[in-house]
């Protein structure tokens, strides 16, 4: 842990802060919407076991917004920090290399075509699906250590051909909302979510978390290259399966409640990074909260410009994250030829 | 630029006249939008309808799909309406403009039906109509129809409350003051919740202010079975069905009151109908 030196708070310094960051912005993001209400009485009253309109507001539209926020956040930016490891590519994430459309691509496909009224799990194990075809065609398409070059072309011909799917699927869809929904799948989205999405989908997320953060280690070891990492003991082939389990788990049922919020993934980890002196392993539950914190804000972003819910929470965050990643184009074109 | 420009105001120029100048009773006509389809089917004779749009057969939006079964229609593509020789096409305001713009240059006349905001609108434009069709006593028949309709459902409400209602549909959209569902809410009685938000035209309400604004009705567009989308979900979100338990929720089927016509007599009766 010679890192350790290099990191410029320590690391449970870091994850206090990073924590209470997150408490902070999720209490902030219960208090915003487009009715006024006040939260801590609502809060009150439901525990009471009353029920006023403002307790119905607060538990049953505020309280899952708030909550898949934060989930899917912690997921996306997770899901960027393990890919980032296993790829040994810096600007792998869920959304460059097109795991978030194919996952949204298996949701709508199970939503729009009635699967999902007949059981609850439909809709989130289709988009697993869809997201653990992507993570699959991935790495075969750009190997385990290949240039930012090939991976980013990749990201891009899977992106091409999942969103035009979702275009596709929306168009035959029996439904004559499909069509305007199309946004919501490639933007990305919390408005009128219900306590029953996060029930349905934080049983996969929080199993996609245990098996991404299990493999910490792994990414550590993985880090120094594969034959290191093979002499350490690791079953790469074994572990390998276990996070990509893992990153399809939650990226799956995340992007299945949220549609497809960009730049999370990539944004996140690359930030706090430094902070942990470049260690996989310690990366991983850091950017989860950053990831959280970073929805909770682009959230409370889109309650302030828009309270009825007309912008999508994906724009803002790829306003913020577009910037960044030329930056990070820009930081690392040496190395894309 | 300047040339092309006068081209174009041209055309415009030529077209405005051309409706004017529709010589004779027009015998092929074709409907662009299912709501001048309706209004076609109410005021002629169906061997003088060359060709009505898709919807009109779909009785998820229809009100008159029965009649219009049989009529040939189209998918508001010019290749399909042109090689029917219409002597009078009939549009709405919005919507097919690339359909409408080359059936102009070719020279066919198009005939403009404004979108009505009351039941005033609705009786000049269908009288105009029924003008431009050469049908008047049929669209005074229809007017009379539509006011008859009204009245019965006024007598219906007369001692009812003005109770407060929004009209409802997925992603939480409703219609404002300056918009026909408006009308037809209060002369079923109702106050319209989006008017009083501050909606002019047609815009969304947030389930929170709904719940929050808690209104007597919710009225929805209660349409179409089977549906999986999103927007439905927010339709049956958990917080909406539990103010629904204690309120009257009525709905009105799509095609009473998607297209502003006539059909809003109807409409009003049906509603006067649900009221307690």
């Amino acid at each position: 842990m010679t890192h350790d030196q290099a990191a410029p708070v320590s690391f449970p310094l870091l994850l206090l802060l990073l924590g209470l960051g997150t408490v902070v912005l999720f209490v902030v993001a219960l208090h915003m919407g487009s009715a006024h209400i006040n939260i801590y009485q609502s809060m009150l009253h439901y525990l009471s076991g009353k029920t006023t309109l403002e307790t119905m507001v607060a538990i049953e539209i505020r309280l899952p917004r708030v909550l898949l926020a934060t989930a899917v956040g912690a997921t996306l930016a997770m899901a960027g920090a393990s890919l980032q490891g296993l790829l040994r590519n810096p600007l792998a994430s869920p959304g460059l290399v097109g795991i978030s459309n194919c996952a949204a691509l298996g949701a709508v496909i199970a939503l729009y075509f009635g699967l999902g009224s007949q059981s609850w799990y439909a809709v989130p194990i289709a988009g697993m699906l869809g997201a653990a075809l992507s993570v699959v065609l991935i790495f075969m398409i750009s190997g385990s250590n290949s240039s930012i070059m090939t991976l980013l072309l990749a990201g891009v011909a899977v992106n091409a051909v999942a969103s035009s799917m979702i275009s596709l699927a929306l168009n035959f869809a029996p439904n004559p909302y499909a069509m305007s929904e199309m946004v919501h799948w490639l933007l990305g989205s919390l408005a009128n979510r219900s306590l029953a999405d996060f029930q349905f989908s934080i049983p996969f997320m929080f199993t996609g978390w245990l098996l991404i953060l299990n493999s910490g280690r792994f990414l550590n070891a993985l880090s120094l290259g594969e034959d290191t990492a093979q002499s350490l003991g690791f079953n790469l082939a074994q572990q390998r399966t276990a996070l990509v389990l893992g990153l399809a788990c939650a990226v799956g049922a995340a992007v299945s409640v949220s549609g497809s919020i960009g730049f999370v993934g990539l944004l996140v980890p690359h930030l706090l990074r430094p902070l942990v002196a470049y260690e996989p392993s310690r990366l991983l539950p850091v950017s989860a909260l950053g990831g959280a914190m970073l929805v909770l804000a682009a959230d409370i972003a889109v309650q302030l410009i828009s309270p009825d819910q007309e912008l999508k929470l994906g724009v803002i965050t790829a306003l913020i994250g577009g910037p960044f990643f030329f930056y990070l184009i820009i930081k690392t074109r040496n190395s894309m030829t | 630029m300047n040339i092309a420009l006068a081209r174009i105001l041209l055309w415009c120029v030529i077209s405005t006249c051309s409706i004017s100048a529709v010589a004779g009773k027009p015998q092929r006509i074709v409907s662009l939008s299912l709501c001048t389809d309706q209004l076609l089917l109410m005021l002629v004779d169906k061997q003088r309808i060359a060709a009505l749009s898709r919807l009109a057969i779909d009785p998820l939006y229809s009100h008159l799909w029965e009649s219009a079964s049989g009529l040939t229609t189209h998918d508001n593509l010019a290749e399909q309406i042109v090689p029917l020789n219409p002597d009078l096409i009939l549009a709405t305001p919005f919507g097919n403009s690339n359909t409408k713009h080359m059936l102009k240059r070719l020279g066919h006349t198009i005939y403009t039906v404004q979108t009505p905001e009351n039941l005033t609108d609705v009786e000049n434009i269908t009288r105009r109509l029924g003008q431009v069709l050469h049908e008047p006593e049929r669209a005074e028949g229809v007017i009379r129809s539509m006011y008859d309709k009204v009245s019965t459902a006024q007598q219906l409400i007369i001692d009812k409350p003005k109770h407060l209602a929004i009209s409802y549909g997925p992603n939480g959209y409703t219609a404002g003051k300056h918009t026909m569902k408006n009308e037809i809410l209060e002369l079923a009685g109702y106050r319209n919740l989006a008017a009083e938000l501050g909606i002019s035209y047609f815009g969304n309400v947030s389930l929170e202010t709904l719940i929050l604004s808690n209104p007597d009705a919710v009225i929805f567009d209660e349409n179409i079975p089977n549906q999986h989308s999103l927007a439905q979900r927010s339709v049956n979100h958990p917080a909406l069905q539990q103010l629904l338990a204690t309120k009257q929720h009525s709905g009105l089927a799509t095609p009473y009151w998607i297209c502003p016509g006539p059909i809003a007599g109807e409409a009003v009766l049906k509603l006067a109908e649900q009221r307690l």
